[in-house]
């Protein structure tokens, strides 16, 4: 499935949700939940589910670059 | 009497977690502020209860709590409740506040063509994480807790008479007080899940129409 995201950055993605602790659970409103292995296949799979989940966390990531520049760090 | 209508579907991990926060954190304040809060919980929260009651008590203040989707709110079932160019009429003059994924992309501007005074919600999915081991006692969820407490300053704000504008930049701050919590307490183990879910949620929270109205106006 093409998709808008680096395949570094589906990377990335992966490695965060792979460290995520087991007991979590992520709760989706109008999706559904999911556990971190639902998430893992989600990310391999690269759907709806899988990219919505990268932009999350590149919007997380992104936010520190934002801050870096603020600070002129 | 100013009156506040909520529905509290709680058919899903999902729903019933949104329905056990928003009675801890808003129907108290709402009863006491007399209020008289009609609820629509459960099953009753459907189409044909929603539309009849917002006929015939009027109610200022209008909780959707539930499933969304670009174009609807969504109660008992995955029922629409109220969908765009069917039923978001039903809206004119009232203040709305959507608990709910995405109704504030399309269905909120549109209740605001419509006359709705100020429709709040999200843009954009709403995330929450939770821990598995408290999900059937989402209150004792302390993973859960921080978006919740965030998320529902908004409309508890706007039970509490503020200005739409003032609820939302309430609800914010609360947003920032979280993540600022957790950027500084990185050895908890929600910490990096947290973070994401309330930076996503407070990025996609928005409001339409006016902002400087109350429910009391």
């Amino acid at each position: 499935m093409a998709t808008q995201f680096s395949e570094d950055e589906w990377k990335i993605v992966k490695a965060r949700i792979e460290a995520m602790p087991a007991h979590l659970k992520l709760s989706i409103g109008g999706i559904g939940s999911f556990t971190k292995q639902d998430l893992i296949r989600h990310l391999n799979e690269k759907d709806q589910i899988g990219q919505l989940l990268v932009q999350a966390h590149l919007n997380y990531l992104r936010s520190f670059k934002k801050e870096a520049t603020i600070f002129n760090v | 009497m100013t009156r506040l209508l909520v529905t509290l579907p709680e058919y899903d991990d999902t729903t019933f977690y949104c329905t056990k926060w928003c009675e801890k954190l808003l129907l108290p304040l709402a009863e006491k502020s007399q209020l008289d809060p009609i609820k629509l919980e459960k099953e009753k929260a459907n189409k044909a209860n929603l539309e009849s009651l917002i006929l015939s008590q009027n109610p200022k203040l209008v909780l959707l709590n539930g499933h969304g989707s670009n174009e609807a709110v969504f109660g008992h079932n995955n029922e629409p409740l109220i969908e765009v160019d069917k039923n978001e009429h039903l809206l004119f003059g009232k203040i709305v506040h959507a608990f709910s994924c995405s109704s504030a992309h399309t269905l909120g501007p549109k209740c605001v063509e419509k006359g709705t005074v100020a429709y709040t919600g999200y843009k954009n999915e709403f995330f929450f994480f939770v821990n598995t081991n408290k999900s059937a006692r989402p209150l004792q969820d302390e993973i859960a807790k921080p978006v919740f407490e965030a998320a529902l300053t908004l409309p508890l704000n706007l039970i509490n008479g503020k200005t739409i504008r003032e609820a939302f930049a309430k609800s914010q701050q609360k947003f920032d007080y979280w993540i600022l919590y957790y950027r500084t307490h990185g050895e908890l183990l929600e910490t990096p899940q947290n973070i994401l879910a309330l930076m996503w949620d407070k990025n996609s929270q928005i409001i339409h129409g006016n902002q400087d109205a109350t429910i009391f106006d």
